[in-house]
């Protein structure tokens, strides 16, 4: 009883904790405009339950952060800890970001630029990823077919520091062509053959050689996608440690384009505002109703908390 | 007069931006090896008397802490801790005499 009402907590609030991934401000699925003050850390992801780890280098070759590069790469299991540690077939996930970013001057600056509070970059970008699961079989044979996915994202995007009034802000954009796929459309789904005991008047029965899955119609997809993200640190709150924003994920072409729209808090490492520690948003999908699946706006959306670490 | 010298180091918790520093009125440059976390140059020589005139401002988001340290001879002659958006959003500026 206790496993179900979790489970039903779990769906309804669609609740995905993550510890320390690499991008400091994302939405839902680890994706972020944001690339300002990125550092190296590790990861551990409970929302999937899976492993991975991050390395990130960013190199500082003049007097001012003018030019930089990063790479970040992260391995996974597909499903998890637990094919892990049950022995079933290894297939490792990675994401590969690299990207390379210059310091420009776009805004009018004051007389001293040195101390104007606008700091604004410029950057480019390619990510690599790959991910297998299991779809089940349209024929009624309740078997599933192993899919792998190979995508990538170019990225051009701006990230500026500045501040309206006393009001210091972040905002982050970027304009992505990627290949997609819509496998956080698809239903999650599980098989299992069943045998049963009869001893006397007791019934007990077996539930074997389980597998998960997807179920759905399921398609991959070029698009261009447009990220926006922006957070405030007002004074007020902890003394700048804490900011209010949000997100937007637009998807512009392709199948199946949405506009998904998140809001809430963060809370920043004491004495560095913009490296989260944790994290509170609600994320409303398809915020326009474009995939008519569900009328009901407040169902379409979900809690996101994001804890981490950064070193 | 003499010529020294010192060794500059400025640590933010994050990192800091458009790190400028002058001392005696000469700019002085600076290397971070950490992503901009870390900036140092441990080999500023200037022509000084008792008194060095110090310029120091970096950028950050308001509430970035930092630290900024002037050694010379291996001997601390300055220490200065402070964060970001003291006085104007994002921004550190400091002006000081160091007696040495």
């Amino acid at each position: 009883m206790r496993k179900i009402i979790l489970l039903l907590a779990i769906n309804i609030l669609h609740v995905s904790i993550i510890f320390g991934q690499y991008s400091l401000f994302q939405d839902k699925a680890g994706q972020s405009s944001i690339i300002l003050n990125n550092k190296n850390n590790v990861n551990l992801n409970t929302g999937n339950a899976s492993i991975s780890g991050s390395y990130l280098k960013n190199s500082v070759n003049t007097n001012n952060i003018e030019k930089f590069i990063g790479i970040v790469l992260s391995c996974k299991a597909n499903n998890g800890v637990t094919e892990i540690l049950q022995g079933y077939t290894f297939k490792p996930q990675f994401n590969l970001n690299i990207y390379l970013g210059k310091s420009i001057k776009l805004i009018a600056r004051h007389s001293n630029p040195d101390t104007s509070g606008n700091i604004e970059y410029a950057y480019i970008g390619a990510k690599f990823t790959n991910s297998y699961f299991n779809l089940l079989n349209k024929d009624s044979s309740y078997s599933f077919a192993s899919k792998a996915f190979y995508g990538y994202k170019f990225t051009i995007g701006y990230n500026i520091i500045s501040h309206f009034g006393t009001l210091p802000f972040l905002i982050g954009t970027s304009l992505n062509f990627e290949l997609i796929n819509n496998q956080q459309d698809l239903s999650t789904v599980e098989t299992y053959l069943t045998s049963s005991h009869f001893v006397g008047n007791n019934t007990t029965t077996l539930q074997k050689n389980m597998k998960t899955g997807y179920s759905g119609d399921y398609f991959t997809t070029s698009a261009i996608l447009y990220y926006l993200d922006a957070y405030a640190y007002p004074e007020i709150l902890k003394q700048h440690r804490i900011g209010f924003g949000g997100y937007l994920r637009s998807q512009l072409t392709g199948q199946a384009p949405r506009n998904n729209l998140g809001a809430g808090l963060v809370l920043g490492q004491k004495g560095s505002p913009t490296n989260i520690v944790l994290g509170f948003f609600y994320q409303f999908n398809d915020i326009f109703n474009q995939l008519d699946k569900q009328n009901d706006f407040l169902k379409r959306g979900g809690v996101n908390l994001i804890a981490g670490y950064n070193f | 007069m003499a010529i020294r010298t010192f060794d500059i180091k400025l640590v933010g918790q994050s990192q800091l931006h458009v790190p400028t520093v002058k001392l005696a009125g000469m700019g002085v440059n600076l290397w971070s090896n950490d992503g901009g976390v870390t900036w140092e140059n441990s080999k500023v020589s200037a022509d000084v008397d008792t008194k060095i005139l110090i310029y120091m401002s970096c950028e950050a988001i308001s509430g970035t802490d930092w630290e900024f340290t002037v050694t010379m001879g291996g001997r601390q002659i300055y220490n200065k801790k402070g964060e970001t958006g003291e006085l104007n959003p994002n921004v550190s500026v400091i002006h000081d005499i160091i007696n040495i």
